[in-house]
């Protein structure tokens, strides 16, 4: 069954256990320097130029939070390292390369026609558990449950292993099917999961999901039937203008736009006030660090300045921000009025969330939260609704989507205004947990037969 | 046992013999029986010691048992006292430094101190309870650090316009923007500030709730924040007024009223919440107890049986080496008796897991280490997995003992944590996870340093020693694997995201990634038993920086507290372990003293192998 070991054979090279451990090195080193980072960076930025990439350049200054607390002047010195990527895919293919090569079908005869069969069935069983949609969704919505259906295909599977593979490789196998099941649940997540916010004031309702990684400048206009017409100019294409100076056109936009500065994250100061009413007061933006990873519970708060330009006549250089203070920028255009808002990233729902009511329990005589919970309700556009509760650790599952208590939306004067819902969509949520499953056996079955056999060995030389 | 007696058949020997058995045997159950009647006797006295005798005739331990409700928990004065002296001054009782003239040398408890400030006597404030170390902040105050480390509220006073000034300076700069003073001076503010609150009565909640739906309230009124005006809420509660006569008779010094006041406030209390009343007065008990103290000092003996046993072996016959080592291991399992009913205990008072934050998780994973070595030191019986034992042992509660400094060791947990089904899988996992890799850790420092400084790791006990840090390290990868994967699905079951690369789960993933490094290394015989040790010993940095150098970056540079300094610690046990990997991989095996190669006995032939660690 396995193929030959001989020094010709690449996969032989690719095999070797002394790559793994390189690997295995220089992924802990890269977890080290990926966590240091976020104390410059935010957590996305470093998932994105740390983990998901093939190669990164580590600047010698993330060292600096340990090792020297003064980081008044940078060093500006980096070093190339390999990225989360590569070093993934290297240790995927050393893994596969190591079994084609290493581990051999010891079973013959009836025991391998057992072992292998009791192999086809569990997997089988396992993808029937995922294929029949109410059974994943009942998966989702408990543990213990999941726990119990997984159990028979998880023993056969297991069984399997054993009678193939031998009592000493057996559990090996079966760690490694739940590691690059692992592995591959976290490429689903990277390729298919989304996650946005909702946020919903009391008694009103949404259907909008915020990407709070991402803004979009929205030019807005009043169309028939009370609605509303919004154009949308995504973030690339702002950045885009932003570097060049080249203006933004598009048919379906009224005037072209151009962006003279884009702030990845910005605090706001007055710089002018009429008096009287708080909405005449004017707003400048500057640009600040970008939350790190380290801080949590704060998120980026883009601004952009911009210049509107149509019919050849400038609206001038004009502010618009994340802020919701900072007032949009109206103007007309062939006989419409439009307005112009940056804002983060929406998706719709064909479906609307009201909020009924928000409720916020502290601990006795502290600020510390006891409990965030929200009484909604789904609201499809047949008229159809259902009733949901949600809370810490307890989310709303529907349409593929779990909607989780975040936090609140407190009103500068009243408190406790509204409700902010995270919203994740994983298709791949499930392959952790079986991932789980299996490797926690594999590694019982592996350790639990070294135990045996150390206990053995250590009472044979009778010590003492 | 047979071959190692004396072959004589001479009656005196004979005597001499049975008589050393009869010691060898009665040594260790002497000395347990002896450690475990202290144990016990402390039990019934724990109430009365360092509470009661000797100040005056006020009877502290019953006031000190009265439950009220800080920061959200029902607690014993007792607790309080404790939690806002360790707060102020890092001390847990009034030390030399705070007693007045006149009160001899003698310490004192915290709930003597608790009970003048809530009486407003003056000693309160003449007490220097307000410890400070920065020069700048004493300068502030016109004072240099040969004043002292401890001050009063009589010599901040003058100054607290000044201090006020300097903090609200400081608040208005973000976190991290904050110098070492700033930071000092925000820390004495709100040292201020608690004392002023404990005074007038903001804190704590003494009035218990009276009916269904209601709370504990606090006596003064929140919103004006004096006692001059009673809080509305409190009004119509009996407990107002026994808890102002209690208040008053120890201003006037009345003793006798105060107990009487002190047992009549506890009979109304009992009667609005019996079962958390009940609690307060237990864990008055338990602190008065301190059994962490007793295991600390438990532990240490054990060590030192340890390591004496280990390096006379040599020189003791095989039977008092048997005694040694059972003494030894006796009271290893005593300190853990003592280990696990404080951490039962405080399960039980909590309602909770036994980790909850990183106080219980040093306590935590002291009592997991010693779990794990008394399994194998029954298997093994060298000795060996005892000394780390003892040595971890040791090392986990006096960072716990560090840690409580930040505050009630049983605080509340914040909405997203406060999950017992979670906090009892996946953080009580990875927690095992660390305990394990500490154990492989410290197994392979003392085989590294028994190996190379004394004789005594002989063939025999080195293989079977490595052969327990491969169990232990097999150990290691399991629980923190799961416990790392439990991690991410408790993250999306609350938050909708499996793993986020944030410095806690990265933290845990290396010590997975380095528990399979050393695996794979000893499977694929890469290495033999020098180069598992020094992995295991990488494994001890690997863990210190999860435990507690990512908690470090995300409360930044500048913190106040225990973790000041914190870093350094974590780079000097990190370097510290750097330095014995590095000598033991420098130096040769076969110049190791214990692996030497033994001078030719005779009529033996020299054995043509080389010895097993290589």
């Amino acid at each position: 069954m396995a193929l030959p070991r001989s020094p010709y054979n690449p996969l032989t090279h690719l095999a070797s256990l002394r790559l793994t451990l390189v690997l295995l090195s220089l992924s802990i080193v890269l977890i080290f320097v990926g966590t240091l980072a976020q104390v410059d960076h935010g957590i996305w930025w470093v998932v994105e130029h740390y983990f998901r990439s093939l190669y990164v350049w580590v600047p010698l200054d993330v060292f600096r939070p340990v090792f020297w607390p003064g980081r008044e002047t940078p060093w500006d010195v980096s070093f190339i390292f390999p990225g989360g990527f590569l070093l993934l895919g290297l240790l995927v293919v050393n893994l596969i390369a190591a079994h084609a090569v290493r581990y051999k079908v010891r079973a013959a005869g009836g025991t391998l026609v057992v072992g292998g069969v009791c192999l086809l069935v569990g997997a089988g069983l396992y993808a029937l558990t995922v294929a029949l949609p109410t059974l994943a969704d009942m998966i989702q919505q408990d543990v213990m449950l999941m726990l119990g259906i997984w159990a028979l295909p998880t023993a056969l599977v297991t069984a399997g292993a054993y009678l193939l593979f031998g009592g000493r490789k057996g559990g090996i196998v079966v760690i490694h099917l739940g590691l690059i099941l692992l592995l591959l649940g976290e490429f689903v997540t990277g390729l298919a999961a989304d996650e946005g916010r909702m946020q919903i004031t009391e008694r009103g309702s949404s259907n909008v999901i915020m990407d709070v990684r991402e803004v979009e400048l929205a030019f807005i206009t009043p169309a028939a039937d009370g609605r509303e017409r919004h154009v949308v100019v995504p973030e690339h294409l702002l950045e885009r203008s932003a570097k060049t100076g080249e203006p933004i056109e598009h048919p379906d936009l009224p005037v072209s736009v151009s962006v003279d500065g884009l702030m990845d994250n910005s605090e706001l100061r007055t710089t002018g006030f009429a008096g009287g009413d708080l909405r005449t007061v004017d707003f400048a933006a500057q640009e600040i660090d970008t939350v790190s990873g380290t801080q949590a519970d704060r998120s980026d708060m883009p601004s952009a300045y911009i210049t509107l330009r149509g019919g050849g006549e400038t609206l001038g250089r004009q502010l618009v921000s994340v802020f919701e203070v900072v007032r949009p920028i109206a103007f007309e255009a062939n006989g419409r009025p439009w307005r112009v808002v940056l804002r983060f990233k929406r998706t719709y729902l064909p479906y609307a969330i009201q909020l009924h009511d928000f409720r916020n329990d502290t601990f006795t005589g502290t600020q510390v939260a006891r409990n965030f919970s929200s009484d909604l309700r789904v609201v499809e556009p047949g008229g159809s609704a259902r009733e949901a509760y949600v809370k810490m650790n307890q989310p709303l599952r529907y349409d593929g989507k779990a909607f989780f208590q975040a936090g609140y939306l407190q009103h500068p004067l009243n408190r406790n205004t509204g409700t902010i819902l995270q919203v994740a969509e994983n298709p791949g949520s499930w392959i952790p947990y079986l991932s789980c499953v299996i490797v926690t056996v594999g590694l019982c079955g592996q350790f639990g037969a070294s135990l045996f056999r150390y206990g053995k060995r250590t009472a044979a030389q009778g010590v003492r | 046992m047979s071959k190692t007696l004396p072959n004589t058949k001479s009656a005196e020997q004979d005597v001499a013999h049975a008589l050393s058995r009869v010691l060898q045997a009665a040594l260790p159950m002497a000395l347990c029986v002896l450690l475990a009647l202290w144990l016990l006797g402390s039990v019934f006295t724990a109430r009365g010691a360092g509470t009661a005798e000797g100040f005056g005739t006020f009877d502290y331990a019953a006031f000190g048992a009265v439950p009220v409700s800080e920061d959200g928990r029902v607690k014993p004065l007792d607790t309080l006292a404790r939690n806002t002296l360790l707060q102020l001054s890092g001390k847990q009782s009034l030390v030399e430094e705070m007693l007045l003239p006149g009160e001899g040398d003698e310490g004192r408890p915290a709930i003597v101190w608790l009970a003048e400030v809530f009486a407003q006597r003056p000693e309160a404030r003449q007490r220097a309870v307000f410890r400070i170390d920065d020069p700048d902040v004493l300068g502030l105050m016109g004072l240099t650090v040969e004043d002292g480390k401890y001050f009063s509220m009589d010599q901040i006073a003058p100054h607290l316009k000044a201090i006020e000034d300097q903090a609200q300076l400081a608040l208005d700069l973000p976190d991290d923007e904050r110098t070492r003073f700033q930071e000092h001076v925000i820390g004495l503010r709100s040292s201020v500030g608690l004392l002023f609150e404990l005074q007038v009565g903001l804190r704590p909640h003494v009035l218990p709730p009276t009916a269904e739906g209601e709370d504990w309230v606090p006596l003064a009124n929140p919103g004006t924040g004096t006692l001059a005006e009673l809080n509305p809420a409190a009004m119509d509660r009996e407990t107002a007024v026994s808890w102002a006569e209690l208040v008053s008779a120890y201003r006037a010094d009345d003793p006798g009223a105060f107990n009487s006041r002190v047992k009549a406030h506890r009979r109304l209390v009992d009667g609005e919440v019996p079962d958390k009343a009940g609690k307060a007065s237990f864990e008055q008990r338990f602190n008065a107890y301190r059994p962490f103290v007793k295991s600390i000092v438990l532990y240490l003996l054990a060590g030192l049986m340890g390591l004496l046993g280990l390096l006379f072996r040599p020189m003791l016959s095989p039977g008092w080496a048997r005694s040694v080592w059972r003494s030894g291991v006796g009271v290893l399992v005593l300190a853990l008796v003592v280990h696990t009913a404080a951490l039962v205990v405080r399960m039980w008072l909590q309602g909770r897991p036994p980790v909850t934050n990183l106080y219980s998780s040093a306590v935590f994973i002291g009592w997991a280490v010693v779990v794990f070595a008394v399994v194998m030191e029954v298997i093994s019986r060298l000795g060996i997995a005892s000394l780390a034992a003892s040595i971890v042992g040791v090392a986990t509660l006096f960072i716990a003992h560090n840690l409580a400094k930040d505050g009630d060791t049983m605080g509340v947990m914040q909405a997203v944590l406060d999950s017992n089904f979670w906090l009892g899988t996946h953080v009580i996992t990875v927690t095992l996870g660390y305990a394990a890799t500490f154990f492989a850790g410290f197994l392979a420092l003392l085989y590294i340093l028994l190996g190379m400084a004394t004789p005594v790791l002989d063939k025999k006990s080195a293989r079977l020693l490595s052969g327990m840090v491969y169990a232990v390290v097999c150990f290691a990868l399991l629980f923190s694997f799961v416990g790392t994967v439990l991690g991410g699905i408790w993250a999306d079951q609350s938050w909708g995201r499996f793993w986020g690369w944030d410095p806690k789960e990265n933290g845990a993933i290396m010590i997975v990634l380095m528990n399979a490094i050393i695996l794979h290394a000893r499977w694929g015989h890469l290495v033999r038993d020098r180069g598992l040790m020094c992995m295991a010993v990488l494994g001890n940095i690997i863990t210190a920086w999860s435990w507690f150098g990512t908690n470090l970056l995300e409360v930044g540079l500048h913190s106040y507290g225990f973790t000041e300094g914190a870093m350094t610690k974590l780079l000097v046990f990190a370097a510290a372990n750097l330095v014995v990997i590095g000598i033991a991989l420098a130096v040769p095996t076969r110049m190791w003293w214990s692996f030497r190669p033994k001078p030719r006995p005779t009529g033996e032939p020299r054995s043509p192998k080389p010895h097993p660690a290589g």
